[in-house]
């Protein structure tokens, strides 16, 4: 197990420089320089643009750019950010929490709907709850997050103002009138974790659902059944824990998509996050800044695949790690 | 070169120049090099006078209620606290409200005014030696007394490249000295007399006793720029800083010890959303108190309770661009080409289809709110006439030669791509007109929206363009050198390579005058040049418009900003 462990995290390193060799490659072929936004102000002279670009050591070729992120990345130096030269590391220590928290409660409350609702679905195989479940799950799961979001907003915030219910905010963490406090927390982050956990409920419960029939229809559920044993104790001992397991995986190629992809879902909200920052350094081609989270969301990635596979590995003994599990 | 008349006339006058100046040096540039003042010095209105004269001319009310919060929107996170590291307009915006510079801003016309921290200042006879006499009572937010030294150390901070200041390049261009001539008086001398001195020196003081004691090459990470230490980011204005959450908001304070107006609210709030649909719904959900309105969110938000929607005139013009680099493209290079292309767009009906009423079909080149504007003095109106368009291209040797339904010439047809920002449903409307106008006359032109980076990139960087349709504000000195000067090719906003040696003499002097109505004369004549030449076709001045919470008094959005002093909030 240790020696599987260990031969996956050197199978990350080349990763990441391919990774990383690409994102860098494919942002700086994209036209446009970081210091176009001071065009838009007639008090800075274009001069002042060509020396910071200068400054910013935009004037080597991206190739040798490269070679030199690397080289700081290897004394643990992650830049600093083209738009205000502050830190980058500073700041997305500073998102990070934002965004583990939408991560954590959309997760939570995804699993608290989806697995009771694949178990229901799946004990009650063929009945109308089934049958409507199963519709609204693939409705759900085909809904793109962010239309889902926007929906969310228009309805909850505006429709419900205009007809006169107290509202959910439309976007932020806190209401600067009301100074942040926990009920105002609570409600900035409604809308935000019910979008990004809608869609994967969706998916969720479906396969929970198909792993629980599967798992249904085994011998040694038969067996149990036919020994006698109380239906309760037949779903929630035996055939729960390993219609589970599949779950692990899918819900740990889940977390780096809400970790640091849910892009949508943190720019509809305006909620200070990961995904929110690498939109806005793309659009400003904040280069330092688009590496430095494309690496964080790599390494996650990597790290949360290597998680899920161990843990599954861990928990059903069948299950022989090899080389490309 | 080809028939492109004015360009040799230029060259001719340019000669003519040169052979007068060699022939007969001092004489003949005597009338050119002393400025244009009466010969007594220039004084300006003292604070209180000036205070007056807005309070009244804007009929600000007082308070009945005075306290709350103001919450406003942006799109776009500031990036520092420190003056000289602002490069954003979101930017200089906060911290313009924390720090200040020696001279303010007028919110009527974007004219230096003695709001800053100059109760009044004058303009020695010479029209380089600025004396300006600071407010006594002033105080840095922490009690220390504002004198001139701090003012010399901003100017030294500021004329040191170490500092990192985009500002930098354009204080050493213009200014040539600069010391405290007692506790509340500081000289600035210029290197040149030129009016524009004022409007262009973007100099925010700092206070000498939190800053002397940080290398300038470190005052980007100071926790004083980032807002770590709120202890540390001291200003002189009417807001104290309290708070900034990045990505979130900036909190401010009202200073209670302010020695000019103090505000009536509270504190002040920006709040930043990633974009325009954030920024609408926040403001009908009542998360924000204003915010700015693209034309196509007007409709949505008209008629919602509790929020008043308003146009202003802006200080900008929307207008197209022609690329007059040969080695690119020789298609502009004859000024009735040029000329067609204008003549061919019904700028009314864009106004009032497209725009909804909200613009001016532009006549010359300087917008409603210049004090330059004067479209009846605008000799060529190109006013729609496509049948004009066409015979101008016939006359040019444009014709349909191949019966393809687009003009050519030599063997080249009149067809390109028309480049534009992305990201905003009226230019696409605009620009699909504009295509389906031009195909009238023969013209294929193919539009291509771009990220605005990727836009600058194309017609300044790298210029590959052949048309671009771009916005610009102008700041209020409204001499438009910056765009059509000579020397501005690639380094100011010349995308064209338009080259007049005659228009950039009349820029050259008018900003030599310190006589409004003489300098109003020579920019009309300047405007007309432009309009005739067509390097670029202006389309109209727009409008811009903004909505707010009806509960805000002595709020009036303009193109140059807001006094937040005076804006109340009615419990």
């Amino acid at each position: 197990m240790t020696a599987y462990i260990i031969r996956r995290l050197l199978q990350m390193i080349p990763l990441i420089f391919g990774v990383t060799f690409l994102t860098f490659a494919l942002i700086n072929l994209i036209p446009g320089s970081p210091v176009a936004r001071l065009r838009d102000n007639p008090k800075i002279r274009p001069e002042a643009a060509i020396e910071l670009e200068r400054q910013l050591g935009l004037d080597k070729p991206w190739p040798e750019r490269y070679v030199r992120w690397l080289g700081d990345l290897a004394h643990g130096d992650l830049g600093v950010s083209l738009y205000n030269r502050l830190p980058v590391a500073d700041r997305i220590w500073a998102v990070i929490p934002n965004t583990l928290l939408l991560a954590v409660l959309a997760l939570t409350l995804a699993l608290l709907i989806a697995v009771p609702l694949g178990v229901y679905s799946a004990v009650r195989h063929g009945s109308l709850f089934d049958r409507s479940a199963s519709v609204g799950a693939v409705a759900m799961y085909a809904m793109p997050d962010f239309w889902l979001a926007l929906l969310l907003v228009i309805f909850f915030a505006l429709k419900f103002r205009e007809w006169g219910f107290p509202s959910l905010p439309v976007g932020g963490m806190v209401d600067p009138r009301s100074g942040g406090g926990f009920l105002d927390r609570v409600q900035h982050l409604i809308l935000p974790v019910l979008a990004l956990a809608m869609v994967q409920i969706g998916s969720w419960s479906a396969f929970f659902r198909s792993s629980m029939l599967e798992t249904l229809s085994q011998d040694y559920v038969r067996t149990a059944e036919g020994k006698g044993l109380p239906s309760r104790t037949i779903l929630y001992v035996h055939a729960f824990k390993n219609a589970f397991l599949p779950l692990i995986t899918i819900v740990g190629l889940a977390l780096p998509g809400l970790l640091g992809g849910a892009f949508f879902i943190e720019v509809i909200f305006a909620w200070p996050g990961m995904g929110r920052l690498t939109f806005e350094a793309v659009g400003r081609r904040d280069y330092t800044m688009i590496m430095a989270t494309t690496l964080m969301f790599s390494v996650l990635t990597m790290v949360s695949n290597l998680i899920a596979d161990v843990l599954y590995a861990v928990l059903d003994p069948r299950i022989r790690l090899e080389d490309g599990a | 070169m080809r028939g492109y008349r004015p360009r040799s006339i230029g060259w001719l006058a340019t000669v003519l120049l040169v052979a007068t100046t060699l022939v007969a040096p001092w004489p003949a540039l005597a009338q050119d090099a002393t400025p244009q003042v009466s010969g007594e010095p220039v004084k300006s209105l003292t604070r209180e006078e000036f205070t007056t004269q807005v309070v009244e001319g804007l009929g600000y009310t007082e308070a009945a209620t005075p306290g709350g919060t103001f919450i406003d929107s942006n799109i776009a996170d500031i990036q520092t606290m420190h003056p000289f590291l602002a490069e954003e307009e979101v930017s200089i915006g906060v911290v313009g409200l924390v720090f200040e510079q020696l001279v303010g801003s007028d919110v009527r016309t974007g004219q230096p005014a003695p709001t800053g921290l100059a109760d009044s200042w004058e303009i020695a006879s010479d029209g380089v030696t600025y004396t300006f006499h600071l407010n006594k009572e002033a105080k840095w937010h922490d009690g220390v007394d504002v004198t001139a030294d701090d003012v010399q150390f901003s100017f030294d901070a500021l004329a040191n490249p170490d500092t990192g200041s985009v500002y930098t390049g354009t204080f050493l261009d213009s200014v040539a000295s600069w010391r405290a001539i007692d506790d509340d008086t500081f000289e600035v001398v210029a290197k040149e007399p030129l009016f524009t001195l004022l409007y262009d020196l973007v100099a925010y003081i700092v206070p000498k006793h939190i800053w002397e004691s940080v290398p300038v090459a470190d005052w980007r990470n100071d926790p004083g720029a980032t807002g770590a230490d709120p202890s540390r980011v001291i200003g002189s204005g009417p807001f104290k800083f309290q708070e900034w959450r990045q990505g979130e908001s900036i909190t401010l304070g009202r200073n209670d010890d302010y020695y000019g107006k103090v505000p009536y609210i509270d504190s002040y709030v920006l709040r930043v959303w990633p974009d325009q649909t954030a920024v609408v719904n926040a403001l009908l959900n009542n998360e924000i108190d204003a915010a700015g309105l693209e034309p196509s969110d007007i409709a949505g938000v008209e008629g919602a309770p509790g929020i008043q929607v308003t146009h202003y005139p802006t200080r900008g013009f929307t207008y197209y661009e022609f690329n007059l680099d040969p080695e690119v493209t020789t298609k502009w290079q004859d000024q009735r080409v040029r000329q067609a292309m204008l003549y061919a767009l019904d700028r009314e009906s864009i106004v009032n289809d497209i725009l909804l009423g909200y613009a001016e079909v532009a006549q010359g080149t300087q917008p409603v709110v210049s004090y330059v504007y004067a479209p009846d003095r605008i000799t060529t109106k190109y006013t729609y006439d496509p049948e004009k368009a066409k015979s101008l291209l016939a006359e040019a040797g444009w014709t349909d030669s191949d019966g393809d339904g687009v003009v050519d010439k030599d063997g080249e047809s009149l067809s390109f791509e028309l480049l534009y920002s992305a990201g905003s449903p009226t230019s696409d409307q605009l620009v699909a007109y504009m295509q389906d106008a031009w195909s009238d006359i023969g013209v294929q032109a193919t539009p291509r929206a771009l990220e605005f980076p990727a836009l600058i990139e194309a017609t300044t960087t790298d210029p590959s363009f052949e048309i671009a349709l771009y916005g610009f504000n102008w700041d209020a000195t409204f001499i438009q050198d910056a765009m059509f000067g000579c020397d501005q090719y690639q380094v100011g906003f010349n995308d064209m390579k338009y080259c007049n040696p005659e228009l950039d003499e009349i820029n050259d002097q008018a900003k030599r005058t310190f006589d409004e109505e003489t300098r109003r004369e020579l920019l009309i004549q300047a405007s007309n040049i432009v309009n005739d030449e067509q390097p670029v076709a202006v389309l109209h001045f727009s409008q811009a418009h903004a909505a707010f919470s009806d509960r805000l008094q002595n709020y009036i959005p303009s193109t140059w900003g807001v006094d937040l002093s005076y804006v109340w909030i009615q419990q």
